[in-house]
């Protein structure tokens, strides 16, 4: 079932649509690539364009905000990625500032995370391995260890909650 | 709370392993689904540590460059019951008796031999001198008797897969190192030498000698 997003009572639906920043950054950086310097320029220009259409009246309500959001992300992708094509190859790239904080809080979850990892028994770091690491398919990781598919699924389950489960949020 | 339908593609879109069009359906739904959103973001945080190198290691007793062979041969043993065995096992001994009954006879080739009245050739093949069976060290150089004057030599030399090719107009070839470390104890190779005469007729070759690297003692 599908759980949707709806703005919430009195908050304006330009506040609903800066609560996307994380969804459209997720998106942005997945198409781009986390290490360009420009995918939070383009996460901004997409809010931006988003807020303009909703204040212009040209979104009408007619799709969820969802998916007004979801089309307008994956136009701004595209219109990005032909403009990056037509710079000139040899101008030289801005280096990136990533903010300090959060890639402070980011190194410190990914440790724990490998620390976590470390502790699981071998039978289930073995299909982490395979699974995620190889990305091998469930049915080759069940080959390759000689249990079941199921077995994979309920292993590779258990050790990602049993990793979560310990990460302090 | 019920699970969304969509839960079941976030590791392969994690992975970039789903089609085309189920990446794009995902990724308008996650748009709209806050939950699977929160479920796929929480999963990539632990799958990019995963993937650094050194996090995670091979299964233990699982050599990396076997892996797939030893897969294929616990489902191929699995996948085989005893009668299929047998099935197997009759159809192989057919096929070969089959080969071997109908299969056109083929003996060696002889190497063309070009003679004049006042030439000679020492027999049809070559005689190797060294290395032949057992050696202590890694040979420094292969060695055989002349097949005679103004001759050019072409030697071969194999493991598993072929190591190197060389001419030579003398009866030794001496092995370059890179050659020389790449031989391994307790392995076999193979060489063999062909003479060739100034024209380029081949005149003589030798069998196939192997030799092994004997183990420390």
């Amino acid at each position: 079932m599908e759980k949707n997003i709806e703005v919430q009572k009195g908050q304006s639906l330009e506040d609903a649509i800066l609560g996307y920043r994380a969804v459209i950054s997720f998106r942005v950086r997945k198409a781009l690539g986390g290490s360009t310097p420009d995918w939070e320029d383009v996460v901004n220009e997409i809010l931006m364009q988003a807020i303009e259409k909703v204040k212009s009246g040209a979104f009408r309500g007619d799709s969820s905000v969802g998916t007004f959001l979801y089309t307008i992300t994956s136009r701004r992708i595209i219109d990005h990625i032909r403009q990056k094509t037509k710079v000139l190859r040899h101008a030289p790239e801005p280096i990136p500032f990533p903010d300090p904080h959060v890639e402070t809080e980011r190194g410190e979850r990914a440790r724990q995370i490998a620390a976590i990892v470390e502790q699981l028994k071998p039978k289930f770091r073995d299909v982490l391995y395979l699974y995620y690491y190889k990305e091998l398919s469930r049915e080759e990781v069940a080959q390759e260890l000689g249990i079941s598919p199921r077995r994979v699924s309920e292993r590779v389950n258990y050790a990602l909650k049993l990793v979560k489960k310990a990460v302090k949020p | 709370m019920s699970k969304c339908r969509y839960e079941g593609l976030i590791d392969g879109y994690l992975l970039d392993k789903l089609r085309p069009e189920e990446r794009t359906d995902f990724e308008e739904h996650y748009f709209i689904c806050r939950s699977c959103f929160n479920k796929m973001s929480e999963r990539d945080e632990i799958i990019q540590v995963l993937k650094r190198e050194g996090v995670l290691t091979a299964p233990a007793g699982q050599p990396a460059a076997t892996e797939r062979a030893g897969a294929w041969l616990r489902g191929a043993w699995a996948f085989l019951t005893p009668r299929r065995w047998a099935a197997v096992g009759v159809s192989a001994a057919v096929l070969i008796l089959c080969l071997w009954l109908f299969l056109p006879r083929t003996g060696t080739v002889a190497p063309p031999l070009v003679l004049t009245g006042d030439e000679t050739v020492r027999g049809a093949a070559l005689t190797a001198v060294a290395p032949v069976a057992g050696v202590p060290e890694a040979p420094a150089f292969l060695e055989w008797q002349s097949a005679g004057n103004d001759m050019e030599y072409k030697v071969s030399l194999a493991g598993k897969s072929p190591l190197m090719t060389a001419s030579t107009k003398e009866t030794r070839l001496v092995l370059p190192e890179d050659i020389r470390a790449r031989l391994k104890r307790g392995t076999t190779y193979t060489w063999q030498v062909q003479a060739f005469k100034a024209d380029g007729t081949l005149t003589a070759v030798s069998g196939r000698i192997t030799f092994k690297i004997l183990p420390k003692s």
